[in-house]
């Protein structure tokens, strides 16, 4: 055959002609895709040509584009492109061009894309879901800690007033362990309300100007203590020089140390405690400092190295042979914070012969200002000397109870309590009476306690308005605070306190 | 007389026109997903009890698009209704949807549009509710094509509005 002859053959036999009238009857088609028979009605056959009628109705010369529709024909499916000629008062025509294994080819490759694309957005979806199921869950438990704080306030308060009258031996020894186990519950909880917000990014690091030789042996002296209390030696290494001022949350720092050390001491019945603080490097106005804690205790087991640092997953069978409390946390709460000064935390360890923790931590150079503003701050004695007059707001029974059994026991305190002030009056009784100090609790019953203290606090009178607020709460979440702050109180007493706690936040805020 | 209808089934890839078709025309369902490109053509024929009437149903299933301003716009020619579908579990298939309802009640006006959720069989009846608030201007149902719920309804509402 020549090249025309090929040509036609091939064109023949992937394209159809068809000629239709006004209803859609069909006149002529050459049946090379379509077998098709003359008077039929095309739309009847196909649907797909049932809406020619209206464009043929039109009854202009024009042309319509259809690309890839899919027919069922008795033997297979095909895919075509079809082209409709309508003409003024002429019948249309029809053009049908098969194109189906290009088609399928685009199928295939459409399918591939469609497919990764859902995949992509159904995982995506999935971490959203599961990112929202982890801060619900942390939001609860910070809220659940809160609502624990209040009746925990009653149990510390009252088992520390229990204590100091006269009791028999075995009284004594009952009140011992109600203090140890409601101290315990108090240390859990706040445990938990700090792993849940570091979880929740609500960690601001303080940048705090620190010696850290001074810091260092600070640790060292309080931990070779209490080393020696339980019969271990405490041995300690300082490598390489340290530099002079490094800037580091010292709260938070001291946090990561002493609770590595603790577990050490608490996990160790005897053998050596070893604390070893190695400086690495200065680079791009940081330093790197890292830490290793060995102790010669009960060790971890090995299958459980992987989820130390997960939450409530201690080690439990060990840790009970150390007869001690261990509740999962520390160790989470120790890696969060790690993470937050842009640090790593490593374990080794042997079942029932030694643990190891290396820690790694990058802290900021100060510049020679910051070292300038360099202050040690003291916490100052409580004097028993000054007279205080205390306005407490606050409908805790329990609170009230406990505040009044302190002040009876400080002859210098006057406490007056409105548990539930009416806010005009309210302010007229703080005017008449002059309070050196108002003690606020958030949860009122007619009255939010932030708004009694923007009452307080944007008074006209000069003397009014600088009365010193503390916050008595257990709402401290950030926002909480912020909120405080933003009211300009001057300090914010966390439930549940101790009496120590109570005077320690007056002398902050009225001075010695 | 034969009263035969052109319904345009649009939405984004992968909500499941192709399945609620199949669903209405043949009662059957699959689970696997076999992309559709270019267009489909079906029909079926509905009975409308009320006013003693039937209806062809000529139903294009159109292949997925985000943006219906793609939508080859001779698929669109001389439609008397619009199916626009939607994946209740994947928000990307309705997160633009108010603009595309827009543009097509602008460039189609009259022509009536009924919204479709697909897929609730996966989703909770809160979550309808909920989504629901997004559609209260328009005509909206909620179907499976799995389970068949509201199927029939979607097209038995759809042949009724058009006759």
């Amino acid at each position: 055959m020549d090249l025309k002859k090929y040509q036609d053959h091939i064109i023949s036999n992937t394209n159809q002609y068809i000629t239709i009238d006004a209803n859609g009857v069909i006149l002529d088609s050459c049946n090379s895709i379509l077998d098709l028979e003359k008077k039929q009605s095309l739309g009847s056959l196909y649907p797909f040509f049932d809406t020619f009628i209206e464009l043929i109705a039109l009854n202009k010369e024009d042309t319509f584009f259809f690309s890839c529709i899919h027919f069922t024909l008795p033997q297979n499916k095909i895919i075509v492109d079809v082209t409709l000629k309508t003409f003024i008062d002429k019948p249309a025509l029809i053009i049908i061009q098969d194109f189906t294994s290009h088609y399928f080819a685009y199928q295939f490759a459409a399918q591939e894309r469609n497919e990764s694309v859902i995949s992509k957005e159904k995982i995506e979806l999935q971490n959203q879901f599961l990112k929202e199921q982890e801060l619900f869950k942390s939001k609860f438990i910070a809220n659940f800690s809160h609502e624990l704080r209040e009746p925990l306030e009653g149990v510390v308060a009252f088992s520390d007033f229990l204590k100091e009258t006269e009791l028999d031996y075995q009284q004594e020894s009952y009140v011992n362990i109600i203090e140890s186990s409601s101290q315990h519950l108090k240390k859990m909880l706040e445990d938990i309300l700090d792993l849940q917000t570091i979880k929740l990014n609500h960690t601001k690091l303080q940048k705090d100007v620190i010696n850290p030789l001074s810091f260092i042996t600070e640790i060292q002296t309080v931990f070779k203590a209490k080393s020696q209390k339980k019969g271990l030696d405490f041995v300690s290494k300082i490598s390489g020089v340290l530099p002079e001022f490094i800037l580091a949350d010292q709260i938070r720092f001291r946090q990561i140390l002493s609770n590595l050390l603790t577990n050490a001491v608490k996990f160790t019945e005897q053998g050596t405690i070893y604390f070893e603080t190695s400086y690495n490097y200065e680079r791009a106005n940081k330093y790197s400092l890292s830490f290793i804690i060995r102790d010669s205790g009960v060790g971890i087991p090995k299958h459980k190295l992987d989820t130390v640092f997960e939450s409530f997953n201690s080690t439990d069978s060990n840790y009970q042979i150390a007869n001690t409390k261990s509740y999962g946390l520390g160790l989470s709460i120790v890696k969060s914070l790690v993470e937050t000064f842009n640090g790593s935390i490593q374990v080794e360890s042997e079942e029932h012969k030694w643990t190891e923790f290396t820690v790694n931590m990058e802290f900021s150079k100060p510049n020679k200002s910051d070292i300038l503003l360099l202050k040690t701050k003291q916490e100052q004695p409580y004097n028993q000397d000054k007279k205080i007059k205390i306005l407490l707001v606050e409908n805790s029974e329990i609170t009230q109870l406990i505040l009044l059994k302190i002040a009876s026991k400080h002859k210098n305190i006057q406490l007056d309590i409105n548990p539930n002030p009416e806010p005009d009056k309210f302010i007229e009784d703080l005017e008449l009476n002059a309070y050196d100090l108002v003690l606020m609790d958030i949860d009122l019953e007619q009255q939010s306690g932030v708004d009694l203290i923007y009452r307080i606090k944007k008074h006209r009178s000069p003397d009014l308005k600088q009365t010193p607020i503390i916050v008595v709460t257990g709402k401290v979440l950030k926002e909480d605070l912020q909120v405080y702050k933003k009211a300009k109180v001057e300090a914010v007493l966390k439930k549940p306190f101790t009496e120590k706690e109570f005077l320690s936040s007056l002398t902050s805020v009225l001075g010695q | 007389m034969k009263i035969s209808k052109k319904v345009v089934i649009i939405g984004h890839f992968g909500v499941g026109k192709s399945s609620l078709i199949r669903q209405f025309v043949e009662n059957t369902f699959s689970e696997d997903y076999k992309v559709s490109i270019g267009v489909h053509i079906l029909k079926k024929e509905v009975s409308i009890p009320e006013n003693n009437k039937d209806v062809t149903l000529v139903l294009w299933d159109l292949e997925g698009n985000s943006d219906i301003k793609k939508t080859r716009t001779s698929y669109l020619l001389g439609s008397h209704a619009f199916i626009y579908v939607f994946d209740l579990t994947r928000p990307s298939t309705y997160g633009n949807i108010i603009e595309e309802l827009e543009y097509l009640k602008v460039t189609k006006s009259n022509t009536p549009i009924i919204v479709v959720g697909n897929k609730s069989d996966l989703v909770t009846k809160k979550f309808i509710k909920e989504i629901n608030t997004k559609f209260q201007n328009f005509n909206s149902i909620y179907t499976s094509a799995k389970t068949a719920e509201n199927v029939n309804d979607l097209f038995l509402d759809l042949a009724k509005q058009l006759v």
